[in-house]
């Protein structure tokens, strides 16, 4: 026994003095990399506090202008909270004619077009991401020229004329129904998933259709979401379509186009030195106001949809199914 | 379960690179056929032309004496494990073994149940809830396997399998594999570039060089009789030694030589074939378990003893491989056993050759002249 504790104590202040000398590396180690990393932090931590500022100041400012008076707007100065607080602006964009026609064809337009256009331009993407279609090569090339070749105004405003699709709803629907951007990023990605996937789809005894819609679909919902947003908010923005084509029919009128021809009035009016609207309301309304609360209110529904599309925002669906 | 036979198989891929060869096979019911060869051999496009992944340029292909050169591949009553395991990401482990069942329109009790009995064999019923990202490397194949599994097909392909897996696992899933062909007693084509696999699991293996054929044997034989000397060194683990030497015939008996030194051979290899090559140069082939330095043997077999530098001595445990060099000009792989061996590195050892174990190959055309 006493052997054993004589054999033991210099083991044990050996064994002390090297976790001694292990404990101060470790510490001057951790020392070091909390150094570098405190360096990291610092840096990374102020571009990202910049790039906040930068994103979020235009719209709080936008926010305390539209609730901010109008012909105070003009005198400038507002930064992030109202000066005059007013409600006027919204007032008068939410009391406009045809607001809720305009809200319900934006609604419906961005609604059935980001679901068609999502569907058919995906389809379109899966069966140029087979490598066994022998055509996928002429046909990506010409929805490809599309990006770059355009008819110009009055050929389209004509060829849609003839297609009966003027004074129409469809106008918003058809035409867009396939854009090649979306397309190409919609292939890219398909493309690179592994082909083992659909293969082995196959020899389950799926087919194309099956394997599109139970394989790829809920695989590519990052990417799905990501497209369906750009479509969302290119229909929900859109108002030119709206003048050129649907302008004499005011059931066809959508939000933007109505928040664009209040805005214009509001412009035209108040360069002509006549006062928009009447009584108090003359006064209390400016473009600067009026594009500040129509900003608001056309930006919010956006807004509001991205957090429930942001959960397929992820990456890395992949994982797992097959080795990398 | 099902034969298979592959006729006069061509694919020939546009800018005329010819994968496959006149390919020819029979394949009987309940085999398990490894398809070895090094990259690019085409045993995966053969796999691949057999799962009617591929189209065949020439030929026909027989499932169950069925053709099945147009059938598409869900038709063709086949199940495939993929090299990457390919299983569907956002499905779970039942799910994915289920898959195939739902799309066939099974009944769910007999979906269940069949799913049930794969992750019973493979042992994966507490993985089944899980989703692929969440399984180990080993799991995820077991998962690949219990979804060819469930489907009973006819005949199963398995492209690489284990290609993926470290070692250690490697060799358990290696054994789980071959219990699984005993268990489920059904075709099995398999496809791997490792020869230990090839070796270790087939009943019959095909051996594949650019396409070509090069020999289908059954493991044993394919090691003892290699047809030529791609097969000879692309089977066995370290690879044959191959050396240029001499025939020469003095009366009925047949001698090899080499860097000075004459090897007799027995009697069985006094025949015409051989030699026919007095004067000529042959490859002889030794393989390296051929090749002792056991002392004892070495002093009783003066007439295939030679002598030579030990460059490397590779201790294995349970055998010791030695690199050595003859006369500084021909490199020589032994396996010796590691209890009797006193082969130091920088030494000269005498070495003996297994007279009983060598082989001659044609120098021209590297075919076989005898085993």
């Amino acid at each position: 026994m006493s052997q054993n504790n004589l054999d033991l104590e210099p083991k044990t202040d050996l064994a002390a003095r090297v976790d001694s000398e292990n404990h101060h590396t470790k510490k001057r180690r951790r020392k070091k990399i909390l150094l570098g990393d405190l360096i990291f932090i610092i840096v990374n931590t102020l571009i990202l506090s910049l790039m906040v500022v930068v994103t979020l100041y235009p719209i709080l400012n936008t926010l305390a202008v539209s609730f901010n008076d109008g012909l105070d707007a003009l005198r400038g100065g507002i930064h992030l909270i109202p000066r005059k607080l007013s409600m006027k602006n919204y007032t008068t964009v939410l009391g406009m004619n045809n607001l809720a026609i305009g809200a319900r064809n934006s609604v419906l337009r961005t609604a059935i077009a980001a679901t068609l256009h999502l569907g058919l331009t995906a389809l379109l993407a899966y069966v140029l991401s087979v490598k066994e279609f022998v055509f996928r090569k002429p046909v990506s090339m010409f929805y490809v020229l599309t990006m770059y070749v355009n008819a110009g105004l009055i050929p389209t405003f004509l060829l849609f004329k003839n297609l009966n699709l003027t004074n129409s709803f469809f106008v918003y629907i058809i035409p867009g129904m396939i854009a090649a951007f979306n397309l190409l990023v919609l292939r890219t990605y398909m493309s690179s998933l592994p082909s083992s996937l659909r293969e082995s789809a196959q020899i389950d005894g799926a087919d194309h259709l099956t394997i599109f819609w139970r394989i790829y679909c809920p695989i590519c919902k990052p990417v799905f979401a990501t497209i369906a947003l750009f479509i969302a908010v290119w229909h929900w923005c859109s108002w030119f379509d709206n003048m050129i084509y649907n302008r004499s029919n005011s059931d066809l009128t959508t939000l933007q186009y109505e928040l664009m021809k209040l805005l214009s009035s509001v412009s035209s009016q108040t360069q002509s030195g006549s006062a928009y609207g009447s009584g108090n309301q003359a006064v209390a309304i400016t473009p600067v106001s009026i594009r500040a609360a129509a900003t608001i209110v056309t930006s919010m529904p956006i807004v509001i949809l991205y957090p429930f599309l942001q959960r397929y925002f992820v990456t890395g669906l992949t994982i797992g199914g097959v080795k990398e | 379960m099902a034969s298979l036979s592959l006729q006069h198989v061509y694919k020939k891929y546009d800018g005329g690179v010819v994968a496959v060869s006149d390919f020819n096979l029979e394949i009987a019911d309940k085999e398990f056929v490894i398809l070895v060869g090094p990259s690019g051999c085409g045993k995966s496009t053969t796999l691949r032309m057999i799962a009617g992944l591929e189209d065949i340029t020439e030929g026909e292909i027989y499932i169950d004496n069925r053709i099945v050169n147009d059938v598409l591949p869900k038709d063709r009553d086949i199940a495939m494990v993929f090299q990457n395991y390919a299983l569907y990401p956002h499905m779970t482990v039942f799910e994915n073994m289920a898959f195939g069942l739902k799309i066939r329109k099974t009944p769910k009790d007999e979906i269940k149940r069949r799913v049930s009995e794969a992750a019973k064999i493979l042992e994966i019923e507490h993985l089944l809830q899980r989703k692929p990202k969440a399984l180990s490397g080993g799991q995820r194949q077991r998962v690949a396997l219990g979804r060819a599994i469930v489907r009973d097909p006819k005949v199963f392909l398995m492209d690489e399998p284990l290609s993926n897996l470290d070692a250690k696992l490697r060799v358990q899933m290696r054994v789980e594999i071959t219990k699984l062909h005993q268990r489920l007693q059904t075709t099995i084509i398999y496809v791997t570039h490792d020869q230990t696999e090839a070796m270790t699991m087939g009943t019959r293996i095909v051996v594949m060089k650019d396409g070509f054929i090069q020999q289908v044997d059954a493991p044993s034989e394919l090691y003892a009789n290699p047809v030529n000397t791609f097969v000879a060194g692309f089977i066995g683990m370290p690879p044959m030694n191959f050396i240029n030497a001499l025939v020469a015939v003095e009366g009925d008996d047949v001698n090899i030589v080499f860097e000075n030194f004459t090897i007799k051979l027995p009697e069985r290899y006094a025949v015409p074939e051989v030699m026919e090559q007095d004067g000529k140069e042959v490859i002889f082939g030794v393989r390296p378990e051929a090749i002792t330095d056991e002392t004892t043997y070495v002093g009783q077999h003066p007439e295939s003893a030679f002598s030579a530098d030990v460059d490397v001595v590779e201790m294995l445990g349970a055998e010791t491989y030695l690199y050595v060099t003859v006369n500084g000009a021909l490199p020589l792989t032994a396996r010796v056993d590691p209890t009797t061996s006193q082969s130091r590195v920088g030494e000269v050892v005498d070495l003996a050759i297994d007279a009983n174990r060598v082989h001659i190959f044609d120098k021209d055309t590297e075919q076989s002249i005898i085993s």
